[in-house]
């Protein structure tokens, strides 16, 4: 990964409250900045965070074209603060949901276990508004390939299965004024990298030769995991 | 004389000259001395070292290169950088045995299966690969044997599998062994099993295709159930005159009984008979016969699975539990060590743990393992942790639909004994085709783990 896209910020806050402008904040070390850029639907009109079908998964590339990342509506708030842990010891702290109802969430699509996510073909991960068998509960990530599972409301942490940390959460910031959601950056776990180095063959497939690594420029386009992916399964 | 081959490794046998180990612990040292002048022999050598990368750290020696050893070789280094790992199969080209069923009707192709290397596995994950077999061990002198040499080790790993145990259903003249393993394969071991249990199937016109199921902790317990449901699947859709006919040893279906029963019933009624409490007693190759200790069946063609045991190796390098019935490591039940012998391990197939015996158990087990290996390396102990059995069967193939367990185990620790699954053991026998899509991915996962960065 490009290091120059990296910041460590060790301290309070990545960002900060400005007018009208809730961005996530994280507390501890584990922060990457990338090119912010505005969600979109498919017809590239923004997404309004009122407007979001609640509790449907929504799939946009980021940081990268290629790395997919869930945009997901919760039925409640999901309140900051929850501290965290990645697989190599670095703590963190969930920065919470954002817009008017602070139920927004976003992660990595990209199970900490073995690295499955969504593609075209079909997902094996989801997130899952009812009960979840796997999970053991409602309003859970999950992973069907080992049984893996991941609370979106609680900064992404397992709740069950061998994954070893956290989803990696993606840093969104809400304009009240307009509505409007962009994502920042990320926290917590860095597995680009080692996602890149074990899919870049099927990538270059789906994306195009070396496409994958291309940041998204000035918006994404979010769809409904129902339509990125033929089939999504839950469990 | 193969010029090809390293002379160094070679023995010219003027003299008596012979790998010998040291007194009390070497076992199973081989190589052939033939004394005297003019002597027209040679031997391979294991008195030599491979000529291996100076070590950096200390070293852990993983032989066999299936889901337990290249998991435990991908993570050890993980775990704890300083590890220099060398990993020693005999093999050069890996086909996994698990999904193997499914690449015989065309759910997944070879290069599903096979397009994995031992090359990548070793670059992505620090380590150095050596094709070589394993011929002896010392463990005083903590010196593996091969034939291209030996390894000095720090730690050392064995996960060698398992062997087929014929004489269990009555197959011990060498005659008769080697007519039903090569004819009618249990394919539960080598890729060349499956490579003609495929073409059983795309041959197969007609007649009883039989099945057998043995007793024990056998590789895979769903294993033979879904080959059968996936040859009955296969009949189906051909419409091929024939039928498949399990000879199960065990009283009912060992695991997902609920989900085979119900295919059993409802997918295949009249193409697919399961006869219970049927161990195979005797094999006549010749004449396509299988006996039971009641009943007598013939068939066209078949995939006999004899009883298995943990692999010949570790009877031969004298590491056997004397209280295994099928041979197994004599190993400290929580952390895989040979009792008494911290720098020797046990794991996969050959451990002596009523584990399922199954490609995510030995991935699962690795990983803690890994972690064991880190730990003690560093003079630190750790907590036993369970393996966990995500397995899944397609017991449809048109379309794949499949079902699953996840499980995973209890330790009793006033029996120091695996005493069976935890009590969050669940099962999912209501076969779909979003289990059949996840359990492609699953075995993608396990390959990712094992072969990538």
């Amino acid at each position: 990964m490009d290091r120059r896209n990296f910041i460590k910020v060790c301290g309070a806050g990545a960002a900060a409250i400005a007018a009208g402008v809730h961005t996530q904040l994280v507390y501890a070390g584990t922060v990457k900045d990338f090119p912010k850029v505005k969600l979109v639907d498919a017809d590239g009109k923004p997404l309004k965070a009122s407007s979001l079908s609640k509790e449907e998964a929504y799939v946009f590339g980021y940081p990268f074209v290629g790395t997919p990342a869930f945009l997901i509506a919760l039925p409640s708030a999901a309140p900051a603060g929850a501290a965290l842990k990645t697989e190599s010891g670095e703590e963190y702290s969930f920065p919470g949901g954002v817009g008017g109802n602070k139920n927004i969430v976003a992660y990595l699509a990209v199970c900490t276990h073995q690295l499955a996510h969504p593609e075209k073909k079909g997902s094996v991960i989801a997130y899952t508004a009812g009960n979840s068998e796997t999970a053991g509960r409602a309003a859970a990530i999950t992973c069907c390939s080992h049984n893996s599972a991941f609370d979106p409301a609680d900064g992404g942490r397992v709740i069950t299965g061998k994954a070893p940390q956290p989803l990696p959460g993606i840093r969104l910031e809400h304009d009240a004024a307009s509505d409007e959601i962009y994502a920042t950056g990320m926290y917590g776990a860095d597995m680009l990298e080692d996602f890149f180095k074990k899919f870049k063959g099927n990538l270059n497939k789906e994306f195009g030769i070396g496409k994958y690594r291309e940041a998204p420029a000035g918006t994404v386009q979010a769809v409904l995991l129902s339509k990125y992916s033929a089939d999504a399964d839950r469990c | 004389m193969n010029e090809n081959l390293d002379r160094r490794n070679f023995l010219k046998m003027g003299g008596a000259v012979l790998a010998a180990g040291t007194a009390g612990c070497a076992t199973g040292v081989t190589g052939s001395a033939v004394a005297g002048s003019g002597s027209t022999s040679a031997a391979i050598s294991t008195v030599d070292y491979i000529k291996l990368p100076k070590a950096k750290g200390p070293r852990l020696v993983v032989v066999g290169a299936g889901t337990s050893g290249m998991t435990i070789a991908a993570h050890a280094k993980k775990n704890y950088p300083n590890f220099d790992v060398v990993v020693v199969d005999k093999r050069d080209m890996y086909a996994s045995c698990f999904n193997s069923s499914l690449w015989y009707v065309g759910i997944i192709n070879l290069e599903f299966l096979a397009a994995h290397s031992f090359l990548d596995a070793a670059t992505n994950n620090g380590y150095n690969f050596v094709c070589a077999t394993v011929t002896g061990l010392d463990r005083a002198a903590r010196k593996l044997y091969t034939n291209n040499g030996a390894i000095d080790y720090d730690f050392l790993v064995l996960a060698p599998g398992i062997s087929y145990d014929y004489a269990k259903i009555g197959v011990t003249d060498p005659e008769n062994v080697y007519g039903v393993s090569q004819k009618y394969p249990g394919g539960f071991i080598s890729p060349m099993e499956h490579v003609t249990l495929r073409r059983k199937f795309q041959e197969f016109e007609g007649g009883t295709f039989i099945q057998t199921v043995p007793s024990g902790n056998y590789r895979c317990l769903p294993g033979p159930y879904e080959r059968a449901c996936l040859m009955a699947g296969w009949i189906k859709k051909n419409g091929i005159k024939g039928k498949v006919l399990i000879l199960d040893a065990n009283p009912e279906v060992t695991i997902k009984k609920q989900g085979f029963h119900d295919a059993f019933d409802t997918l295949y009624k009249g193409i697919l008979e399961w006869k219970p409490t049927s161990a195979v007693t005797a094999v006549d190759h010749e004449k396509k016969i299988i006996k039971t200790e009641f009943e007598q069946y013939s068939f066209d063609d078949a995939s006999i699975y004899p009883n298995i045991r943990a692999s010949t190796m570790i009877e031969q390098l004298g590491l056997v539990d004397p209280t295994s019935l099928q041979k197994e490591a004599n190993i400290d039940v929580r952390f895989y060590n040979i009792k008494g012998d911290p720098h020797v391990y046990v794991t996969g197939d050959a451990r002596n743990h009523p584990y399922s015996k199954s490609a995510n158990t030995s991935n699962t087990e690795g990983q803690f393992v890994a972690k064991v290996l880190a730990a003690r390396a560093q003079g630190k102990e750790i907590a036993w942790e369970s393996p966990e059995t995500v397995c899944y069967s397609m017991t449809n193939a048109f379309p794949p639909e499949a079902i699953k367990v996840d499980a995973k185990y209890t330790y009793d620790a006033a029996k120091d004994a695996i005493t069976g699954f935890s009590p969050d053991t669940k099962t999912w026998e209501t076969r779909d085709q979003a289990m059949g899509r996840a359990y492609l991915e699953w075995a993608q996962g396990i390959y990712r783990d094992t072969f990538g960065g």
